[in-house]
């Protein structure tokens, strides 16, 4: 225990933080500080999950509220339900990862979830599925649990597979139908990536079911409205591309405008590049997907690059 | 979880993240699994470890490493598992930091006997939550009560609490997050020992 933080430092900190949830919500800044925060130690995140937990429980307190409390309408959005935490769906990344099960029983009719730019949100499915959002996306879920449409943006999907009742993601004319199965779609208007990392998946064009195609794991589908190609992807570039499950983008000899493009889909502030031979420097490491402030910093020190801040764009230039 | 391939999951490790299970499914793990056998966690350090301040540490160590062992794959069966990590942490403790600081030293592996009982923590914990809740709530201080419930059940605002218990708003926050360890401790604890003051 000498140089270590003591469990009830720990505690203090970890209570504090999510007293701030509570009242204030996360601003993006703050979040990272929390996320920094959590990924130092396993005491941290066991400290502040047990916390969370009693926390939670004590939402059931709400039932004691006078009845004209209880008459507020509900929001569409299951993280209501589930988290009891009044928190900005932006600031939802680690502070409020669902807790499911508790009340899967308020489910109803078909549902959807939406996540804002930069946020990040899991859906439990029931019966140990479950999916991921990612930034900016739309899912609707059906009241069975096992229809979900993709309206826009990325979803990582982990399926426990029933004969009975499949799981079925609708997306830009096509149906992906599971077979026992983790996949993650993205649906950028319209252009469609679908990528299998375990099991298996059927995907069928809507319009013609019959040309079905199955994939196995490392498969990457691209579809566009007329057209379905299957490509093989390495299991680690995969894995990396997942890094936004955990709130971070994983760079690899990524190139300068590659990694523009993925802390422009997360941020209101932009990365702007200026010319091109600046944009082909590549990258190697892991940020918090708000990370874009301490990205050009980074970038400025190790490029020795220059960085203007006009607005809310970082223009990064020789 | 046991049956994925670990090769897909490769490189996700950026700084220590829970980088093989998905944060959100170990967390749900923990708290549906481990954190009911707090009590139980508790009660075995107790009696195996004679310093008491070192037992509020004790206990997260051990949730560190089950939760750090649990990313790449839940154990079968949770509290013989605890119990265990609970176990090995104490007997490291002895040798690496050369204290002795229990007679029941030698008795370390007469423990495995109790690891393979099977407690009915579990189930009593989760019956009914409201009523421990409430037993819980009893047993904070005035203040951190009334923060709870203003929040909770009236669904004030942070300002309107310090208006109505004549608080700065930097107090409200600091007599939440007390009333949320004093919860937690309280909540977790034997239901025997809840008649006691925290």
């Amino acid at each position: 225990m000498q140089a270590r933080k003591s469990a009830e430092d720990i505690e203090n900190i970890a209570a504090a933080w999510l007293a701030r949830c509570e009242f204030d919500g996360l601003s993006q800044k703050e979040q990272s500080e929390l996320d920094a925060w959590l990924c130092e130690a396993w005491q941290h995140r066991t400290a502040f999950w047990r916390l969370k937990a009693v926390w939670t429980e004590t939402d059931r307190f709400a039932a004691m509220r006078r009845p004209e409390r209880e008459e507020l309408p509900a929001k569409p959005r299951r993280s209501t339900l589930l988290s009891p935490l009044r928190i900005a769906t932006a600031a939802l990344a680690v502070c409020v990862l669902a807790t499911g099960g508790l009340f899967a029983g308020l489910r109803n009719s078909e549902q959807t979830i939406s996540t804002a730019l930069g946020g990040r949100q899991v859906v439990e499915l029931g019966s140990g599925s479950h999916a991921e959002l990612n930034t900016s996306t739309v899912l609707r879920v059906a009241s069975d649990d096992r229809k979900a449409w993709l309206d826009t943006g990325e979803a990582y999907f982990q399926i426990k597979h029933d004969a009975q009742h499949p799981f079925v993601v609708s997306v830009a004319g096509y149906r992906v139908v599971d077979l026992g199965t983790k996949f993650v779609i993205l649906n950028q208007s319209g252009r469609v990536k679908i990528v299998l990392l375990e099991g298996r998946a059927r995907v069928e064009p809507v319009s013609d079911p019959a040309h079905a195609t199955t994939l196995s794991p490392g498969d990457v589908a691209i579809a566009t409205a007329d057209a379905l190609s299957i490509t093989k992807e390495d299991p680690q570039r995969i894995a990396k591309a997942l890094g936004w499950r955990h709130g971070v983008l994983i760079f690899e000899h990524t190139s300068l405008a590659e990694v523009m493009a993925q802390f422009n889909r997360y941020n209101a502030e932009k990365l702007v590049i200026a010319d091109t031979d600046t944009a082909k420097l590549t990258v190697d490491g892991t940020f918090p997907v708000n990370g874009v402030s301490q990205f050009a910093t980074a970038a400025k020190a190790v490029f020795g690059v220059h960085v203007e801040r006009r607005g809310n764009e970082f223009v990064i230039s020789r | 979880m046991a049956d994925t391939p670990e090769r897909h999951r490769e490189g996700l490790a950026p700084r220590g993240w829970g980088a093989l299970m998905p944060s959100s499914e170990l967390e749900d793990w923990f708290v549906r699994e481990v954190l009911p056998l707090e009590a139980m966690l508790m009660r075995f350090i107790r009696q195996n470890w004679r310093n008491s301040s070192d037992i509020e540490d004790l206990r997260q160590d051990v949730y560190a490493r089950v939760c750090e062992a649990a990313k790449t794959e839940f154990p079968g069966r949770t509290k013989p598992f605890v119990l265990a990590t609970a176990r090995n942490l104490l007997i490291d403790r002895i040798r690496h930091e050369q204290v002795v600081p229990i007679e029941a030293g030698a008795d370390l592996d007469a423990l495995e006997v109790a690891i393979d009982d099977p407690g009915p923590e579990r189930i009593a914990i989760a019956k009914d939550v409201l009523r421990r809740l409430q037993t819980s709530l009893d047993l904070l201080s005035p203040m951190q009560r009334e923060v709870i419930l203003l929040r909770r059940v009236e669904g004030l605002s942070r300002p309107e609490i310090a208006e109505r218990l004549n608080l700065s708003e930097r107090m409200v926050s600091e007599y939440l997050a007390q009333a949320m360890r004093a919860l937690a401790r309280i909540y977790f604890r034997d239901i025997s020992e809840t008649g006691q003051q925290p």
